[in-house]
């Protein structure tokens, strides 16, 4: 009876009812908005870092991680492929061969970064396919290798030169060998510009007398929030003893540092987001108790007792509370979801400074199904608190004086 | 004339003014407080890596930063610092012999850059004796002394008074390596103080180095808010020929940081006054039709629409006239408290003390930014009346005398 009663009365004074919906309607959309720009940012972080090198996930021989030296290879196995690209949410598993050799051409040497590839699944990691700046990307059967810009710089080289490494293989053999560069590569930061050779894989398996062995797997997966039952799964799965399998937050702690103190700005500005919200629905509510002295008084001097009223206008409120959630997210949704499809760009010299280190200066969303919730259940709380005023309001309320003021 | 009936009617309904005028003051508030506490958020983060390691301006021999040897100096290193630390606007001059080489301890071997440095003047540059967490600033062991950052020495199992051994090429080009005493740990958010650097006095490093004194960098801090871009000017028009950058060419990734927390900023920015306007709209709608018997008798008895729109909006305005004082006072005086204070964000986050960062956040807010900030929220309060004020107008003054 009370919430047939309830709902009459908010559908009896539409345009009030409208407002106060909206007011609720319009915080969850601001709330959502403001939440999805942030994990969106998160998102874009982990996947920039993620794809700068290092992967999501990397395989390597147990204590390689720590000791990245060539003594630490493994066994490239297809056994153990196998198993890795068939845990589910794997997408790629990218082997690599990656030691130091030192580089020379004419009367220069520098030392460099040597990482044996297979050209095809690299690219679907790094993309690294685009930085070409000057003639070709390897195929897996060439002999030849491609250089980072930095360094082509220094040992002044260009593509149809050989280049020559020489450095320390598997077990301390002596490694050396004459690569024509087949392509010139453009990295943006500076540290990797300067120092980095690929050759295919085969290639610096001959090199650094390695059989079939290569240094680590690096995985991508298809989302970053999965990582950690990916580990889980492929650990159970392989050998533990001789290999080690480690999530992206293990191998690069800086980047859960920065992700960290992000978080924490991002939580006390949605915190001033609410308490801006806040004080908007409160106007409103504070406005729509005005509005119905009125109606308040006649019904107490009618005989409706207090309390029975107090319980209509809370499931009132309740009502188009909720109506007014669910109508935020209604609205949330496809705006987010265009967003997430067509990331804003940034113009400007901010952009620039962004994409000088290769990272596409836009504004990303994330549509992680736990924001929604999270922002509407925040803001159904605080109407909840909020939708306390009118009920003390009720309680102190004087039926002749409520009808006198109208 | 419609300016006293728009200020009397503001006084009129004191709780309704009291609410718009309270979306006001939270409005201007939130974004005084948004803005010192991101300005606060990014600026300690940068002061951590330009105050402790990079440093405001650095000069090289340009053929240094190519190829880190040693024979690159920078001519008449020392008297430049001395004559640069005199300069207005420079707060200190230190010089730095620089090398590459490698560290080892018992257990282990890592690459460092080993910075031979000018104790007093480094402590004034980059306040390198603050950081020390565990040990001593260079007192207390005689010989060959050595300050590593805590991951370096967690790398290589070594504490205090632990003997490690520099093995570098020296001027002659010939390979040499030399035992050092750890006398202090210094601890940092910057990974190079942290894990790549290893700093020893100069005098030690140059008896085995060989290098007769000549240094390869020099490091300019400047007195707060000067531009850095004035001084390097000047360096390079008195002294032609070295390399002198700002910390946004040695270090762009904080250049890089400064735009996406500021363009970030902006945005956040703007949802709070989407918010802002909204409650406004909200309220002053209320308001309107709650006083549709008021509105519609001036109506009736000859006021005409466009004074009745114009008298809406004049009521918004002072509303924020007197809203807008009140909310920065508010919200300088939280800025103030905050400033003197620091906001302590250990509730927030254990992972920043063990990563180097302090949790306390200083808010700053640039004076000019006040204003910015009124203004702008008067220009969303007026926005905001526009449409209760059309909708005051769209009121049929029958219907207001009907029901009187």
């Amino acid at each position: 009876m009370y919430i047939i009663l309830a709902w009459r009365n908010i559908w009896r004074n539409k345009r009030r009812s409208y407002i106060t919906i909206a007011s609720i309607t319009f915080a969850v959309l601001l709330a959502c908005v403001m939440r999805s720009m942030q994990l969106g940012s998160y998102e874009r972080m982990i996947e920039n870092a993620a794809r700068f090198y290092t992967g999501y996930i990397q395989v390597h021989q147990n204590g390689y991680w720590d000791e990245k030296i060539i003594d630490n290879s493994f066994a490239y196995d297809e056994q153990l492929v196998k198993t890795i690209e068939s845990t589910q949410g794997v997408e790629v598993a990218v082997p690599r061969v990656e030691s130091f050799a030192l580089a020379s051409f004419g009367t220069k040497s520098k030392g460099s970064l040597v990482i044996g590839i297979d050209p095809e699944k690299e690219n679907l990691l790094t993309y690294v396919k685009d930085k070409i700046v000057a003639g070709e990307y390897l195929t897996s059967d060439d002999n030849s290798a491609m250089i980072a810009e930095g360094l082509a710089t220094y040992l002044k080289l260009d593509v149809g030169d050989t280049l020559v490494l020489i450095g320390q293989g598997y077990h301390g053999s002596n490694a050396a060998g004459l690569f024509v560069i087949k392509g010139i590569m453009k990295f943006p930061v500076p540290n990797q510009n300067n120092q980095t050779v690929y050759i295919p894989l085969k290639e610096a398996q001959w090199f650094y007398a390695l059989e079939n062995q290569i240094t680590s797997i690096s995985l991508v997966v298809d989302q970053a929030k999965n990582v950690d039952r990916i580990v889980a799964d492929i650990s159970a799965n392989i050998d533990m003893e001789a290999l080690e399998v480690m999530g992206w937050r293990a191998m690069m702690p800086d980047l859960v540092q920065g992700i960290e103190i992000d978080s924490i700005s991002g939580r006390i500005m949605l915190w001033i987001l609410y308490t801006v919200i806040g004080f908007g629905m409160f106007g409103t509510f504070l406005m729509m108790t005005a509005e119905r002295m009125y109606e308040f008084g006649v019904m107490m001097a009618i005989g409706m007792k207090r309390i029975k009223m107090q319980f209509i206008i809370f499931l009132e409120m309740a009502m188009m509370a909720s109506v007014g959630a669910l109508a935020g997210i209604g609205i949330s949704l496809p705006i987010l979801i265009y967003f997430y499809n067509n990331p804003v760009f940034m113009s400007g010299e901010a952009a620039a400074a962004i994409e000088s280190f290769g990272i596409e200066a836009a504004y990303f969303f994330s549509l992680e199904p736990q924001l929604f919730y999270n922002q509407a259940w925040a803001i159904l709380l605080m109407a909840f608190i909020l939708s306390f005023y009118p009920l003390i309001v009720i309680h102190r309320l004087k039926p002749v004086e409520a009808m006198r003021e109208a | 004339m419609l300016l006293k009936i728009a200020w009397r009617n503001v006084w009129r309904s004191k709780g309704r003014s009291l609410v718009v005028m309270g979306a006001i003051v939270v409005g201007i508030w939130a974004l005084i407080f948004g803005t010192g506490f991101m300005n606060g958020f990014l600026v300690g983060y940068m002061a951590n890596i330009i105050d402790n390691d990079v440093s405001n301006i650095q000069v090289h021999n340009a053929a240094f930063k190519e190829d880190f040897e040693v024979k690159y100096f920078i001519p008449d290193g020392h008297a430049k610092a001395r004559a640069l630390s005199k300069w207005p606007g420079v707060k200190g001059a230190t010089t730095r012999m620089i090398t590459n080489g490698m560290i080892a301890s018992p257990k282990k071997a890592s690459g460092v850059q080993i910075r031979g440095i000018d104790i007093v003047n480094e402590a004034i540059v980059t306040n390198l004796d603050s950081i020390i967490s565990e040990g001593t600033y260079f007192t207390g062991i005689k010989r060959n002394p050595i300050i590593i950052g805590s991951k370096l020495a967690e790398k290589l199992k070594v504490k205090l008074r632990s003997k490690v051994v520099l093995t570098f090429n020296n001027a002659d080009g010939d390979i040499t390596a030399a035992a050092f005493r750890i006398v202090g740990i210094v601890t940092s958010s910057s990974l190079n103080i942290s894990q790549r650097y290893a700093f020893v006095r100069q005098i030690d490093l140059d008896k085995i180095l060989g290098m007769n004194g000549q240094i390869h960098e020099i490091a300019v801090v400047t007195e707060p808010r000067i531009e850095e871009s004035a001084i390097t000017k000047r360096y390079q028009d008195e002294y032609n020929g070295d390399l002198v950058e700002s910390w946004r060419e040695i270090a762009p990734e904080l250049a890089f940081m400064q735009e996406m927390y500021g363009s970030m900023l902006y945005v956040l920015m703007g949802i709070i006054m989407a918010a802002l306007v909204f409650g406004i709209v909200n309220t002053m709608l209320m308001a309107v039709l709650e006083r549709f018997r008021e509105l519609g008798m001036l109506m009736a008895v000859g006021m005409t629409k466009i004074r009745v729109f114009i008298m809406v909006l004049l009521e918004t305005l002072f509303l924020g006239v007197v809203g807008a004082p009140v909310g920065l006072l508010v919200g300088w005086l939280t800025i103030y408290y905050y400033k003197g204070v620091g906001v302590d964000l250990s509730n927030y986050s254990e992972g920043l003390e063990a990563f180097g960062y302090s949790t306390m956040l200083y808010p700053y807010v640039p004076d000019n930014d006040y204003l910015q900030i009124a203004i702008a929220v008067m220009i969303t309060a007026l926005i905001g009346a526009i449409y209760p004020a059309l909708k005051a107008v769209k009121l049929r003054p029958v219907e207001a005398l009907h029901s009187i």
